[in-house]
């Protein structure tokens, strides 16, 4: 699955630590783009299970180099 | 004649040929934002998407009612009315609101969801740029929050992005007048502030809506006003707040105190992307709709004519303002490709030598973080005509004494040449360019403008308008 989120810096995602992110999910279909709170870790290569992250800036402008994602837990979106 | 509703509105400019209602399939998302584009650049009839993919029944226009032309015929007037005289209508009306009726039912009834059903995407909220935070069911619609402490209830337009099924950021800023005034008499107590929103409604409901009248001044009056009749109002299911009851869709719900989620970035009204921001949470309790719904899109694309309705009222209210403070304003307009951001005033010539410098300070005083760019010109300049406009800052603004730069201004955070520290502390600045002739100048030293009307004698004039077809010329 593709997901994507928003960083003001994308220095901000660490790679190889549990992160809490807001993703949305690009999976085609009615509900795209929902939003959803997860626990995650993150990685620069694809792993199998790893879902593909795109990053985009904080003006929507997408960096050319996906993250990979495994979904540690999925949280409630509103805590 | 003025329209009872949006249906009938659309029919109207589908006549007039400033609508085209489009059968072939379109998908929510970008391509129905990329076609409002478009069609908007190409200066073609306004678009009504019949056949959204995925959501059957489900329409959406775009581009009303934007532009001269579409605003005139919501209003009731000629199509070809130039637009000072559309201002002028909408201020004689708007000088005598009508209270609003409250009715028992309305076609806005005609679907009512609650509990379990209640799910947003049952509409087709578009995706409409890419790079947008997400899916903007809020971009043209009417958000109406009862103050608290009073009866006012509030009508304004905020932009609002789909989280998930029941969850949608609101965009309330400091800069935005009810949103913040109402939810900061909310939240401090931990309590949700209820809110309904109309998707579709009556044209000359949003522009009453995105008009930015006073405190304490009810838009419903003003849409009342518009229309030369009271609005009819219908109670919302869940929340105590009267809502339209022509309205296609109603989202009833809270906004929750202490939440905040990422929200945008959003393709807004200067034609670039703002940044995303963390803004407060609408959940959704009730839906209500009519049958076959009509989802209303606030796409203002780039375009030299398509003016947006927001800047009847900033017109208006500041040609008021000004000739309330002694300011001899003969005109002014806020020129469409420069969305907002600039103002061109034309004003008397008088004795006073700085009275570009006061133009400028009213017009600060009005909207906070705008103008950026303010010129004012002698009344000889037609502020309507972008030639003129610009032949008077080339070659009537001193570059040394007629522009005035300020520093440490308030910003509007959505302009995009702002750096993040400055969008963050709404820092920024101003620019007032002075075309106006000086006042110490004697009359006779003021040189002549070298056009037809202002250059050459009457009887000159006469003879050559006399001779104009035998020229050739038609």
């Amino acid at each position: 699955m593709e997901y994507q989120t928003f960083v003001g810096n994308i220095n901000e995602l660490p790679a190889g630590k549990e992160v809490e992110l807001i993703v949305r999910d690009l999976t085609p279909g009615q509900q795209k783009y929902t939003s959803s709170r997860v626990l995650a870790m993150l990685f620069k290569e694809s792993s199998p299970g790893s879902h593909t992250l795109w990053v985009r800036g904080r003006s929507g402008v997408r960096y050319s180099t996906p993250f990979f994602m495994k979904i540690i837990k999925n949280l409630p979106l509103i805590k | 004649m003025i329209f009872k509703d949006l249906r009938s509105y659309i029919d109207g400019l589908e006549k007039t040929g400033d609508l085209v209602k489009i059968k072939e399939q379109i998908d929510w998302d970008l391509e129905v934002g990329a076609a409002v584009c478009l069609s908007g650049e190409k200066g073609q009839p306004a678009p009504f998407f019949e056949n959204i993919k995925g959501y059957p029944g489900c329409r959406m226009v775009g581009r009303v009612p934007y532009g001269s032309r579409r605003i005139a015929i919501s209003l009731g007037l000629d199509p070809e009315s130039k637009w000072p005289a559309i201002k002028k209508e909408t201020e004689e009306r708007c000088k005598h609101p009508i209270k609003p009726i409250l009715v028992k039912g309305g076609h806005c009834k005609e679907n009512i969801i609650t509990g379990d059903d209640v799910n947003i995407y049952r509409f087709p909220a578009p995706m409409l740029a890419e790079g947008d935070g997400g899916r903007y069911i809020g971009t043209l619609c009417i958000v109406i929050i009862r103050d608290p402490d009073s009866d006012w209830v509030n009508w304004g337009t905020y932009r609002m992005m789909v989280h998930d099924e029941r969850h949608i950021g609101v965009y309330f800023h400091r800069q935005n007048q009810g949103g913040v005034l109402f939810y900061d008499k909310f939240e401090p107590k931990k309590k949700a502030m209820p809110m309904a929103v109309v998707i579709g409604g009556d044209p000359l409901h949003h522009i009453a809506a995105a008009m930015p009248f006073g405190v304490g001044e009810s838009e419903v009056e003003y849409a009342g006003a518009l229309k030369k009749e009271p609005v009819e109002l219908v109670m919302a299911e869940t929340v105590d707040i009267p809502v339209p009851a022509n309205a296609e869709i109603v989202l009833e719900g809270e906004v929750l105190p202490g939440v905040r989620l990422p929200e945008g970035p959003f393709m807004e009204w200067t034609r670039h992307q703002s940044t995303f921001t963390s803004s407060p949470v609408f959940r959704l309790k009730a839906m209500t709709h009519r049958n076959n719904p009509i989802m209303t899109l606030g796409v203002g694309p780039l375009t030299n004519d398509e003016v947006p309705m927001v800047t009847i009222e900033r017109e208006m209210r500041a040609r008021k303002f000004l000739l309330e403070r002694g300011i001899p304003v003969t005109e002014l307009h806020c020129p469409e490709p420069m969305r907002g951001a600039t103002w061109v005033v034309a004003v008397k010539r008088t004795e006073e030598a700085n009275i570009a410098r006061r133009v400028e300070h009213c017009l600060k005083a009005l909207q906070s973080g705008l103008p950026v760019w303010t010129v004012v010109v002698d009344e000889d300049v037609d502020v309507y005509n972008m030639t003129e406009v610009l032949h008077a800052l080339a070659v009537r603004c001193h570059p040394g004494k007629g522009i005035t730069i300020s520093e440490n201004e308030t910003a509007n955070r959505l302009l995009p040449y702002l750096s993040m520290e400055e969008k963050m502390h709404l820092k920024g600045g101003s620019v007032l360019f002075d075309c106006t002739w000086p006042r110490d100048w004697p009359k006779e030293n003021i040189p002549i403008r070298g056009t037809f009307r202002e250059a050459y004698p009457e009887d000159v004039k006469q003879s050559v308008l006399s001779k104009w077809e035998k020229m050739g010329y038609k």
